[in-house]
């Protein structure tokens, strides 16, 4: 653009690079935010902060400042009691808990600062910050601190917290969080119990193993018997408890789970020991009974690793405001959202969330509803019209007269069909080939065991018993159990290293099995966050360059804030700042009158004419259209009266997807659906292999019946697509991936999460889980292996103790090497990181 | 011979003793959150709490 007028700085507390710097204690800082933030750490000798990582503030920095006016009415909610007391966890008189969400906390320095919150907060006794679920339990002193000063000041040193209508609990049973922590801790109890008493009953099996000592160790041998007796009566009861409950929940649905024979093998291994030990034949095998619940219970932890920084399960009222802003009796008060109802006024400010369906009363409404439609650009709405919940008002407060209550509006009520539906398909698919495997393994047990059973009738009827036990307890199909979570278990961690966080193993198999592949386009394939900027207009002087940049960076519009990040220029001095919300901002620069915004701020009519100076911009703006590309904004500048040009902001597609669209072109057919309309299908033709389909202006509702429509082709579906616009969708298909760019937020009923960066790795990532459907198979061939050398003694009724217990944990351990191998070797293989 | 069996007896309470221990930790929450731990250690001060304020 123009020559580097001066060298660029880092900011000392976020790392924007930039040549605006605000200079404070010989450090550069880019804005007074991040200034009064260090100025405020150093007062209270918090600078540690800096040391623990480098510019540790990272992106959040952005619209930093303290008790802006924003900020001021944003968290009045806070001052109700009736929302308050909801969101207490304990409360007393002179101390109460709450938690705050903060999506931003992200590295060793937002601990350090968040828990010494009590040295910078007056009031504040204490803070803890579970770094997995992002949230900070607070705990202070109502008489000192209000919850709204607290969250104000979080706000304004970069921490914003973030409420949704789901904090607020209904009743006083505990949070649904807590529960959820509660089941995996029970799993860890149980966990603890089966590898203690499996530790002890090897180590009593010592003896028996080699057979140690002279024959006065024999009354040794059968203390430790007992003491083996009274360690696996825990196991049984307590540790081996899921496994009883998923076997009978299996049965009562009669559907053949893979728990159920190894239940049934559990209580034959333990009658025969029992036996064993009643009448002196020897020691049992309650070694190997405790390994295997000890070694299955591991695999399913591993499995069932759950990432607590993902709530999968979270429904549209995580995506609601906790209140509402209404006016009633002359002034506005906050209400708990659920407690609008009909003919209420609301005042909506800029930037928030529509709550309920509703009549625009007055004030100006630019709507963007990209939340329902996916289309992204904001909808003008005249007074007395409708307006839907879900929209976010973009330009200044308006007023609007509710016209249902929230749990009766369209979003609400999309939400609900499509999740209806979805739980009903989805409880039939899990892990079919694995339960298939599981049948004919147990059917050729039985004959195994039969054929054994029948031989020794003929030969020698004493032996009948012992063969056909010792056949049971040696082929447990828990080698099946252990390859098949094991490998899962792997999976799983592998893919989110790689950036795809999958809801659970069972969900795999649906994708496997994918043929045809559906993409969204608008946030999906281009990245949101990120738009492309380019200038349209005549040359300016660099003088003038400095001036708009300085301008754009005084903008409380997110859009003119990022053209002035995108211009970079050295800061200078700006008087008379003025910001119209919803129109522009203007200011004097050197006595030069600048103007940034809206086509009517600068100056231009709908049917202007182009001055002679902007002989630049484009015929087709001229003719009149808005001659912009869907999902891309314009920010016009006026230079004195003059205007100069615009800024043209458009929706940048993500690189590396041509390979990765193509590879899936191979798989099966591949559709692009979008909310917007057909002007980018030339753009979207270079990125897309020949062959793939382009549908346009496909409302949330349409995409949803599309993929539905394809299902009922018999193909199985795998929809790509983004927050709540596609919800829909997401459900609908047999395996539905949300694309993000912040794990913590948009995580509708999907089924996997995947970060917007690790899109082009999609199809590699699908190789994997094709790959570890053929490391089952191999740890299946490679348990049979081992059955067959346990059975083949088994078989001839001579099973050894000593046998079975080197069997045993040598199988399962060579079992979860080789899945543990595997998994890398194919992850390395595939390029993915390990 | 009985000396054995007193040492399995004391072994045994050993372990057990880990397990109590264990499971207590487990019931205090100290696995809830892995991460964070790992960044307090870092801390030259560490911030004043009282205990685990989540479980109390």
């Amino acid at each position: 653009m123009s020559e580097v007028v001066s060298e660029s700085h880092v900011c000392y507390h976020c790392g924007t690079v930039t040549r605006r710097v605000v200079k404070y204690a010989e450090k550069d800082f880019c804005c007074d935010g991040c200034r009064s933030v260090y100025a405020l750490l150093e007062q209270n000798d918090l600078c540690q902060y800096y040391d623990l990582s480098d510019t540790p503030a990272g992106n959040q920095a952005m619209g930093l400042g303290f008790a802006s006016k924003e900020q001021a009415h944003k968290f009045a909610f806070l001052d109700n009691r009736d929302i308050v007391q909801r969101l207490y966890i304990f409360q007393s008189a002179d101390e109460c808990r709450i938690n705050f969400y903060l999506p931003q906390v992200h590295c060793s320095s937002c601990v350090y600062l968040l828990e010494n919150l009590h040295k910078l907060v007056d009031g504040v006794k204490a803070a803890e910050l579970q770094f997995s679920k992002k949230t900070l339990t607070v705990s202070f002193d109502p008489a000192l601190k209000s919850p709204r000063e607290i969250a104000q000041f979080l706000a304004g040193i970069g921490y914003e917290p973030y409420f949704s209508l789901s904090d607020l609990r209904t009743d006083g049973s505990a949070e649904k969080g807590r529960l959820v922590g509660g089941e995996s801790k029970q799993r860890l109890y149980r966990l603890g119990v089966a590898g203690f008493c499996f530790g002890n009953i090897m180590l009593l099996s010592f003896p028996e193993y080699f057979e140690w000592g002279s024959e006065d160790l024999d009354g040794l041998k059968s203390y430790f018997t007992l003491l083996n007796l009274m360690l696996i009566v825990p196991v049984m009861l307590y540790s081996a408890q899921e496994f009883y409950q998923l076997a009978w929940g299996g049965l009562k649905k009669r559907y053949l789970t893979i728990d159920l024979p190894i239940v049934l093998a559990m209580l034959i291994t333990l009658g025969r020991s029992v036996y064993e030990v009643a009448n002196h034949l020897g020691p049992g095998y309650f070694d190997s009974l405790s390994g295997i619940v000890f070694f299955m219970l591991l695999g399913r932890y591993l499995q069932d690793k759950t990432y607590q920084r993902i709530s999968f399960d979270r429904d549209y009222t995580s995506y609601f405001p906790l209140s509402a802003s209404v006016w009633k009796e002359g002034r506005a008060i906050s209400l708990p959202l659920t407690e609008v109802q009909q003919g209420d006024e609301l005042i909506i400010h800029n930037q928030e969330l529509i709550p309920v369906d509703a009549r625009l009363a007055y004030g100006e409404a630019h709507i963007d509803y990209s939340f329902v439609t996916g289309e992204s650009k904001p909808v003008s709405v005249k007074a007395g019209d409708w307006l839907y919940a879900g929209g976010r008002q973009l330009a200044g407060s308006i007023r609007v007269i509710a016209e249902k209550s929230m749990s009766q509006g369209y979003l609400v009520s999309l939400w609900n069909k499509s999740k209806q539906k979805s739980d009903d398909v989805k409880a039939g698919v899990e892990n079919n080939y694995v339960h298939r495997a599981s049948q004919w393994f147990t059917v050729a047990l039985f004959l195994v065991a039969i054929s054994a059973a029948i031989y020794w009738t003929v030969m020698d009827p004493t032996k009948v018993w012992t063969a056909v036990t010792s056949v049971l307890i040696v082929a447990c199909p828990c080698a099946l159990l252990l390859s098949v979570t094991f490998t899962h278990g792997h999976l799983l961690t592998l893919l989110a290293k790689n950036g795809l966080y999958v809801r659970g193993a069972a969900a795999l198999e649906s994708w496997r099995k994918t043929t045809v592949a559906i993409f969204d386009k608008t946030g999906t394939l281009t990245h949101s966050g990120k738009p492309k900027i380019t200038f349209e207009g005549r040359a300016l002087d660099s003088s003038v360059w400095d001036a708009i940049g300085a301008l754009a960076s005084e903008s409380v519009h997110p859009y003119a804030r990022r053209v002035g990040q995108w211009l970079d220029r050295p800061k200078v001095p700006i008087v008379g700042v003025r910001n119209f919300v919803g129109s522009g901002v203007e200011g004097l620069v050197d006595g030069v009158e600048y103007r940034l915004g809206h086509r009517g701020f600068v100056g231009l009519s709908e049917g202007y004419s182009v001055s002679e100076a902007g002989s630049l911009v484009t015929p087709a703006i001229e003719a009149g259209a808005t001659g912009l590309a869907q999902g891309s904004s314009e920010i016009w500048v006026a230079v004195g009266k003059e205007v100069v040009g615009r800024f043209v902001l458009v929706s940048a597609y993500r690189e590396g997807l041509k390979p990765m669209l193509s590879h899936w072109q191979l798989v099966g057919d591949v559709f692009v659906l979008s909310g917007d309309n057909a002007r980018e299908r030339g753009v979207l033709e270079t990125i897309l292999p020949a062959g793939a389909t382009m549908y346009f202006q496909q409302k949330p509702h349409e995409k949803q019946a599309f993929v539905a429509s394809q299902q009922a082709n018999g193909n199985n579906v795998m929809m790509v697509g983004d927050g709540l616009n596609d919800a829909g969708a997401l459900m609908e298909a047999g395996f539905g991936i949300a694309v993000s760019e912040d794990m913590g937020y948009f995580s509708p009923g999907c089924d996997a999460i995947l970060m917007g960066d690790s899109l082009p790795k999609l199809h590699a990532l699908w190789r994997m889980v094709k790959r570890g459907k053929r490391v089952i198979w191999w740890s299946f061939a490679v348990s049979i292996a081992y059955n067959v050398v346990g059975l083949s003694f088994a078989v001839r009724g001579d099973l050894n103790p000593m046998i079975a217990a080197i069997l045993m944990p040598v199988s399962s351990i060579s079992i979860v090497l080789y899945t543990w191998l595997a998994t890398q070797w194919g992850g390395f293989r595939e390029g993915l990181k390990g | 011979m009985s000396v054995v069996i007193l040492l399995m007896i004391c072994s045994i309470c050993v372990a057990g003793g880990f397990l109590v221990a264990y499971l207590w930790s487990v019931k205090k929450g100290q696995f809830d959150d892995l991460e964070a731990s790992g960044f307090r250690i870092l801390h030259d001060t560490s911030p004043r709490k009282d205990k685990n304020i989540n479980n109390k």
